[in-house]
């Protein structure tokens, strides 16, 4: 079969190139992603899923039908891609989607255009083989999950798959794994530290204070906090406010409460020291209004995430890979880039659907100026995830003989 | 010489005591519902010269129920046992004779235990427990694979590469081997053949397990179960021969869950699976045969598949051992179900076989010959008696302290 | 009337021309991929065009080794037999998947020409339910459509129907009692009674059975688990193990083939070929049994010239169990080519 794969795949590679290509050349930041969403349907129409279509949130959803109940296996990826931090570092522009020295260059190459890509082949790839499979294999391409703390996968599972009768087993993320299968990451929350006083003096003095004792990384203190720009302050009813942002890490075990609390203590603590401060500490909320016009209301946190490594989706996904031929290296993100973290939290934590990630790209290419892939990776990872995909769900092909018997 | 034999299930410990080589019964009777508590007490079911009793008495591990047994037969210094015969279910590639403990063979004991994770383990823990209860009492360990270490290579080999046999040890080793021993030397004695030179294809059909033995030369050259008792006949629970692929989409489908499938081709297959009703293919049989019975093509199927596997298996071994001196049913259903001995043999004269359809039925008191005068290959059916096989095993292993044992 | 005979592989494409002047052509194409088959047929075209082949009608026989029981006897190509391959395809993806790629590229490259499909299972479509039921739940083996079946039917039926014709020429006037051994690739035993097999060596795949060149045949299914679980090789890994890299190959520990096994006085085939011998003695013996005895022994296949050295070791043991009839101990050969057996099959039509 993994024979059958290859062949196909060489026919079809042209056309993934292509793909990956003009996504890349698409503009799609993150609440404006209605030129890839419509580029992606598409390339499902044209890769002959059985259903394809575009939800009211702008997600995009191909479904390859299985012949049984399942399992249902979800390959996810995100279209959006955050603001280049700045334009002029880019030869060209961020958008050229130029291939050099076998890298495809462009704003979302490696996070995570590149691992749509490959998702999108990957299952076109087993519906060109005329492998059948036991449960519905679905691949979405999903809105606003750089700015939205994925708003898009949320609303795919809670209501478009939901309303699609479908339920996923497994799902695989297409974010930057360098083709290792990433299991997991640590969480972050961007919280406010509201400072209230009716002397602007105080408060001025417990603003600094705080902002300077959480920028103080002193790796012994209650809390890990790191300042996200400066205090903002405004004059409210007679009272002197002020609001620190902070970003705070999130070990796997760690609950958001028990962090805000011990936010509030310590900033309390450093508040008490310029005088009667009032102090309150609660998660960042913004609403957010995405491409389709639908508005939503966001808490800034990123659970930690951990799929366990012996699950029957790791070690299903280890064993297929390895028969395939190709590197099985376990691992998980470390976020140095990445931003918010992936869209994993919400399958995992909140939906409770196993998870793991396999994508072209490399962590530390995410976000950086010049962002690039190496196009022979998408190719890897078209012909991986396929090998993965058949063996989660499809109908096994045991005891064939290799060819004519 | 008085040897107690013990046959050690995973929560009971059936035991006999015989006087050899007399071969008298003294004493015998089970030990039930050993390990943790469940509903009902654990209690003994002890037995001499037709006398029958009842202990409860608590036997939270098969020592305690040794333990107990030997208290019992310590009241009367008549029943004191001299030596002690143990069943082993699986003696691995290296035991290929029946042995007197020692460390030696303690510590491969204990190595190969995993290949019979099921069997093995209790029987070796209740060997440990003797050893250490009554350390001066000769032991002596009897597998079930022993009488299969004749195999030859060719009909132990599965065609899988070298190396990964080499690391693994994927082969066939065979089981209820001191079965098909015991009833082979009771049938070559029946017919008057010295057996060295008998020749015949033995059929275990028990209410669980089955299996089939191709013996040449007094010697076994092929058993139907493989690596593990898996393989082979349709039994009571288990699916026998399957396809490997089929093995592994069900692997597939269990999401990689081995031990599910294992647990469905072990216990949730064979005549039970195909019944949907019944492990037991008597109560299969019967079912079907009362032609109101609503699922009478699932169970009309459910015995054909059972029958027809047997009888495929002896045409294959009659060809194998050529000229045969006969056939012999034993076990509960070879011993007990005339219809089974029928239809696995009926029509088969090119082979030598016929059958005497009523010597079958009335069979009453074995063993039994159940051919006509013309039948070129005796059929008969014999008791198995393993714990017998056992004592003799012991006995002679005893009574020639300088007996060949290969060396591990 | 000229005959195309086409035998897809997944990566090869045999084919044979047959010309009524009595010429033919056979080959084989190679070496294509992703192109599908449509590149290799027109290759094809090109070749029985030279022969002449196509200035009447010819008429084209697509060989296919799984049908399942949608499949019961050879069919014309069209609309209705792609939707019912369609429906087969998940018991066997890999072959019908291609045979649809085949079957779609003759329409295009042989436009008009009648077309007909022939399958090597369709032979053991009606196999008795005893001998083709696995001894697991029926709600399972229905959820899998899981069953025994033949893959060398076509090689099976002719030569019974060749050897059944050469016992009522000596006389015989019931239906013969046939032992046919398929040697091949992945070598076959059936018993086959009058025109009806009655067991088959193979399984719901071709793993099962005798050893193949590259496949085990039947192990221990505890064998196949502990491959995927203990030795760490996932089921996917066992597989290929299991149908890629075992069989006489794995036991001579390089590539061989059939007939090198059979034949050869190398010192390291003659485990191989001891091991095979052994399991076609056990397999005869079973058909043996369940025929009742043998009236005749035929063998076929793509290795019939290998014949004799099967018989000779197979049939005494056979003989001096008492299952072989006297006259069966002269076996016979059917050497058609699978080629010319499907050429056959378009006259039928």
């Amino acid at each position: 079969m993994y024979d059958l794969l290859k062949g196909k795949l060489e026919g079809l590679q042209s056309e993934l190139m292509s793909f990956a290509q003009a996504l890349l050349r698409t503009h799609s930041l993150s609440r404006d992603e209605s030129s890839a969403a419509a580029l992606v349907e598409k390339q499902l129409r044209a890769l002959d899923f059985d259903t394809v279509t575009t939800d009211k949130l702008g997600n995009v959803v191909g479904v390859l039908h299985g012949v049984e109940d399942g399992p249902n296996l979800l390959l996810a990826s995100h279209m959006d891609t955050v603001a280049p931090a700045d334009e002029s570092g880019w030869p060209g522009t961020p958008w050229s989607g130029r291939v050099e020295n076998g890298k495809l260059y462009g704003l979302g190459a490696a996070d995570c255009k590149g691992g749509l890509a490959a998702q999108v082949f990957a299952a076109g790839l087993l519906k060109r083989s005329l492998l059948p499979l036991r449960g519905n294999l679905i691949v979405a391409a999903t809105v606003a999950e750089e700015n939205g703390i994925s708003i898009g996968m949320r609303g795919l599972i809670e209501f478009t798959l939901k309303e699609m009768g479908l339920r996923p087993e497994y799902a695989i993320l297409g974010e930057p794994t360098d083709l290792g299968l990433y299991y997991g990451h640590d969480g972050r929350a961007e919280l406010d530290i509201r400072l209230r006083s009716n002397n602007p003096f105080h408060l001025a003095d417990a603003a600094d204070l705080v902002a300077n004792g959480m920028g103080d990384t002193d790796p012994l203190s209650a809390v890990q906090a790191m300042l996200m720009g400066k205090p903002q302050f405004e004059d409210r009813h007679g009272l002197r406010c002020a609001t620190i942002g902070v970003e705070h890490r999130l070990g796997p075990e760690e609950a958001v409460d028990g962090m805000v609390g011990r936010m509030r203590r310590e900033a309390e603590r450093l508040a008490q020291l310029a005088g009667a401060v009032e102090v309150e500490v609660s998660v960042r909320e913004h609403s957010e209004t995405l491409a389709s016009g639908m508005v939503m209301k966001v808490k800034r946190v990123t659970h930690a995430w951990s799929t366990d490594p012996f699950s029957p989706l790791l070690s299903r996904a280890r064993q297929s890979l390895a028969a395939a031929g190709c590197v099985v290296r376990p691992g998980k993100w470390r976020l140095s880039r990445l931003g918010m973290g992936t869209s994993g939290s919400v399958l995992s934590n909140e939906f409770h659907i196993p998870t793991i990630g396999y994508g072209p790209g490399r962590e530390e290419e995410a976000h950086s100026q010049d962002e690039s892939v190496e196009v022979a990776k998408i190719v890897e990872c078209t012909y991986g995830t396929a090998a993965m995909a058949h063996g989660l769900v499809g109908i096994p092909v045991f005891g064939w003989i290799p060819d004519e018997i | 010489m008085r040897i107690i034999v013990f046959n050690c299930g995973s929560s009971s410990l059936k035991y006999r005591l015989i006087e050899m080589p007399g071969e008298n019964q003294l004493a015998g009777g089970e030990a039930e519902r050993v390990g943790p508590k469940t509903a009902e007490p654990a209690r003994i079911h002890h037995q001499v010269s037709g006398r029958k009793e009842t202990i409860v008495v608590e036997m939270p591990d098969h020592a305690t129920a040794f333990a107990e047994v030997m208290k019992l037969l310590e009241r009367d210094p008549e029943l004191v046992p001299e030596a002690i015969g143990h069943r082993m279910a699986h003696g691995g590639p290296n035991f290929k004779q029946h042995v007197i403990l020692d460390d030696a063979v303690m510590a491969e004991l204990e190595r190969i235990q995993e290949l019979a994770p099921i069997h093995n383990p209790p029987a070796v823990r209740l060997v440990a427990a003797c050893r250490r209860l009554y350390p001066k009492l000769p032991e002596t360990v009897v597998f079930d694979t022993v009488f299969h270490a004749t195999i030859p290579e060719v009909a132990r080999s599965y065609a899988l590469p070298a190396a990964l046999v080499a690391k693994f040890g994927f082969r066939k080793y065979g089981f209820h081997g001191t079965s098909h021993q015991y009833v082979a030397q009771e049938a070559a004695k029946l017919l008057g053949v010295p057996f060295a030179h008998f020749n015949a294809v033995s059929c275990h059909l028990g209410s669980g397990g089955a299996s089939l033995c191709a013996i040449v030369n007094g010697r076994s050259i092929d058993n139907t179960m493989g690596y593990s008792p898996l393989q082979g006949l349709v039994m009571s629970t288990r699916s026998g021969d399957l396809d490997p692929a089929v093995a592994l989409t069900l692997l597939v489908r269990a999401a990689g869950n081995g031990a599910a499938v294992e647990a469905m081709l072990n216990r949730g297959s064979g005549v039970l699976g195909l019944s949907g009703m019944s492990a037991d293919i008597r109560d299969v049989v019967a079912r079907a045969a009362d032609g109101q019975a609503a699922d009478i093509d699932q169970l009309t199927v459910a015995s054909q598949v059972y029958l027809w596997r047997i009888r495929k298996y002896l045409g294959a071994y009659l060809t194998l051992v050529g000229r045969a001196h006969c056939v012999i049913f034993t076990d509960t259903i070879g011993e007990k179900v005339p219809y089974v001995r029928w239809a696995v043999t009926a029509g088969l004269q090119c082979f030598g076989l016929d059958i005497d359809p009523q010597k079958n039925d009335v069979a009453g008191g074995l063993p039994a010959d159940l051919s006509t005068p013309a039948s070129r290959v005796r059929i008969l059916a014999v008791a198995t008696n393993e714990e017998m096989a056992i004592a003799r095993f012991s006995h002679d292993l005893l009574s020639h302290t300088q007996a060949e044992r290969i060396a591990l | 009337m000229n005959t195309v005979v086409l035998i897809p592989g997944r990566r090869s494409l045999r084919y044979a021309g047959f010309v009524d002047s009595g010429e033919t052509c056979t080959g084989t194409i190679r070496g294509f991929r992703w192109q599908g088959p449509r590149a290799a047929l027109d290759e094809v075209r090109t070749i029985v065009q030279a022969m002449g082949l196509l200035d009447d009608a010819p008429s084209v026989v697509v060989h296919g080794l799984f049908g399942g029981e949608e499949f019961p006897a050879p069919v014309s190509l069209g609309k209705d037999a792609l939707l019912r391959l369609e429906r087969v395809a998940r018991q066997s993806p890999l072959h019908v998947a291609s045979l649809i790629e085949t079957a779609l590229a003759v329409e295009q490259v042989f436009p008009g020409a009648p077309a007909r499909l022939a399958f090597e299972t369709s032979f053991f479509v009606d196999l008795p339910l005893r001998e083709r039921t696995y001894a697991v739940s029926p709600d399972l083996s229905h959820k899998l459509a899981l069953r025994r079946w033949g893959y060398h039917g076509l090689f099976h039926e002719s030569a019974a129907r060749e050897a059944a014709r050469r016992l009522r020429k000596r006389g015989l006037d019931c239906p013969p009692r046939i032992l046919s051994i398929c040697l091949d690739a992945q070598p076959e035993i059936a018993a086959v009674l009058g025109c009806r097999p009655i067991t088959v060596t193979s399984g719901a795949t071709p793993l099962e059975g005798l050893p193949g060149e590259t496949n085990s045949g039947e192990i221990d299914p505890a064998v196949a688990l502990a491959l995927a679980g203990e030795a760490g090789l996932g089921p996917e890994g066992a597989n290929a193990l299991l149908v890629g890299e075992s069989g006489l190959s794995g036991l001579v520990g390089r590539r061989v083939r059939l007939d090198d096994v059979l034949t050869s006085t190398r010192n390291d085939c003659v485990r191989a070929r001891e091991v095979l011998l052994y399991r076609m003695l056990l397999a005869s013996g079973a058909a043996a049994a369940a025929l009742g005895g043998v009236d005749a022994v035929v063998f076929s296949g793509r290795y019939v010239s290998c014949s004799a050295v099967v018989a000779h070791d197979v049939l005494p043991h056979l003989e001096r169990a008492g299952a072989l009839a006297p006259q069966a101990a002269q076996w016979m050969i059917f050497a058609k080519p699978l080629e010319g057996v499907l050429a056959e099959t378009a006259s039928l039509q």
